[in-house]
């Protein structure tokens, strides 16, 4: 075994099936240490699975997944407490209070940072007698978060943070998470389906449909090779859907956005053919929601 | 470690505790105040002489109490745990998952004994205001039997409160009524051969709650 002390999390080849339905084929990535990583997909596209191995809660078909270069299925005790995870749905114990969830969790956490988690918490403006179970998912978000961060763990894993959460508190999220990541050099591997929201967040991310790999590698290299193009509302674009290189047609009040693997400098040509007539159009940059709508579609 | 798993589950049923222990001092005042009530209509020797004669136990409501308390235990401890999903948290504690566990099902049984402890001297006060020695004397060899029953009883309710697969709940019920059907024979459940039987199912029952909580750690939820 090759042990490489600056990789955080290595996974080769992971297999999963669930009774008949196999929803891991092949699944790889590395994240190293200090690494922002997105484990991006949509619904049912296998990332919670992959989380749950990570995590020893599940044993894969087949494959490797080392977490601190341990066996993920096997992990001691001292490799557990440098992994902060955040379950799915932000899930607590809903019936402890803000001060009883501090001091449950500092007798497991040796480095419990009581400062992190007292600055989350005031941010809140709530009493610490306040029970987690009558919190909004907003807040409880936020308690979650502060527990994650105070545990001043190596590694954070956070398993569809934006769940029942909106806009604002998504970005209260990030913004906080951001700001502690960056000052205190933590590793994080983070899976969402909405991906608008971390596109600023991540340097690295794996793009997954249907437990297999679509595409990785760097935030900026996710959507290389594909393009955007918008066309006037008045126009008649259908004929483009037949086109394999035509990956996504949206449409909004104002124009369609084709998203198409067509260059620029070939766009002319290509709609003049497609379309038998010369159309107006103009190019645009892709966000991150595009490339992941484009490579894995809508449904 | 241990204390803080202690303090999550105190926490988490609290309110039960409260109740649980509230219903067992009122059956103890119940017994007072029916006693008290039949020694005022009736002489002391007849009652006696009934008692020794059915060989009855007078107390006999406990036995209920017990196992009522024991079930109670049992679902309100791990219900939450299985719906809110929060043993995927305690799963993922840095702690040795038999440890917590281990933890998690004390607590109750260390509560059990607790109540086993104010009960049998509660029903003893109470009884010894009553009764000569010879009657009373058996209180804490039934109570002891009931207490083991009822932590057999924790233990079936946990265990197929946490089994996350119905086909395994039913598997393990229908085991468990055969078991407690095999033991359930005897009326007076005073024979120290039956406390010895009872202790031993006790002790083989404890590890089973971790077929299920292991499960639930290593992978079928």
């Amino acid at each position: 075994m090759c042990i490489n002390s600056s990789r955080v999390i290595s996974i080769e080849n992971l297999e999963h099936t669930y009774g008949s339905n196999k929803v891991l084929h092949g699944i790889n990535l590395s994240v190293d240490k200090g690494k922002v990583f997105g484990l991006l997909g949509k619904n049912g596209a296998g990332k919670t699975t992959t989380i749950n191995i990570m995590m020893g809660f599940l044993k894969p078909d087949s494959g490797r997944c080392l977490i601190f270069d341990e066996n993920s299925y096997s992990l001691s005790n001292s490799t557990i407490a440098k992994i902060a995870l955040l379950h799915e749905g932000h899930l607590a114990y809903d019936f402890m209070n803000i001060d009883e969830t501090e001091k449950f969790y500092q007798s497991f956490y040796k480095a419990w940072d009581k400062d992190i988690y007292a600055y989350l918490i005031k941010k809140l403006g709530l009493k610490r007698s306040h029970k987690v179970k009558n919190m909004s998912c907003g807040q409880r978000s936020q308690v979650t978060l502060a527990v994650l961060m105070a545990q001043n763990s190596d590694l954070l894993i956070l398993d569809d943070f934006s769940m029942g959460l909106d806009a604002g508190y998504r970005r209260l999220f990030l913004d906080n998470l951001n700001d502690y990541v960056q000052k205190r050099e933590k590793t994080v591997l983070v899976t969402t389906h909405i991906v608008q929201d971390i596109e600023r967040f991540i340097d690295e991310a794996i793009l997954i449909d249907k437990g297999r790999v679509i595409t990785s590698g760097k935030i900026s290299d996710l959507g290389a090779g594909l393009y955007g193009y918008r066309v006037d509302l008045d126009t008649d674009i259908k004929l483009l859907s037949s086109y394999k290189e035509v990956k996504d047609i949206s449409i909004n009040s104002r124009y369609y956005e084709v998203i198409t693997y067509i260059k620029p400098i070939e766009a002319d040509n290509f709609f003049d053919k497609a379309l038998s007539k010369k159309i107006y159009y103009e190019y645009f940059d892709l966000t991150l929601e595009d490339t992941f709508i484009a490579l894995t579609g809508k449904y | 470690m241990i204390k803080s798993i202690w303090l999550k589950e105190y926490i988490k049923i609290k309110k039960i505790l409260i109740i649980i222990l509230l219903i067992h001092i009122a059956v103890a005042l119940y017994y007072f105040i029916t006693l008290r009530g039949g020694f005022e209509m009736v002489t002391p020797v007849q009652i006696w002489s009934d008692i020794i004669a059915k060989n009855s136990i007078y107390f006999y409501r406990y036995e209920v109490v017990f196992y009522g308390t024991a079930i109670a235990l049992g679902v309100f401890q791990f219900l939450p745990e299985v719906i809110k999903r929060c043993f995927r948290i305690s799963c993922h504690l840095p702690m040795n998952e038999y440890l917590m566990t281990a933890s998690m099902i004390s607590f109750s049984i260390l509560f059990l004994t607790l109540l086993l402890v104010i009960d049998t001297v509660l029903i003893f006060l109470v009884s010894s205001l009553f009764f000569p020695y010879d009657i009373y004397s058996l209180i804490p060899k039934v109570m002891f039997y009931w207490y083991l029953e009822s932590v057999l009883l924790y233990m079936i309710a946990s265990i197929l409160t946490l089994e996350p697969l119905w086909k395994n709940k039913i598997k393990i019920a229908i085991l468990i009524v055969g078991i407690v059907t095999l033991i359930n024979v005897t009326v007076y459940k005073t024979d120290t051969y039956y406390l010895l039987i009872i202790m031993a199912i006790v002790m083989i029952s404890l590890p089973i709650i971790y077929y299920p909580a292991i499960r639930f750690r290593k992978g079928v939820m």
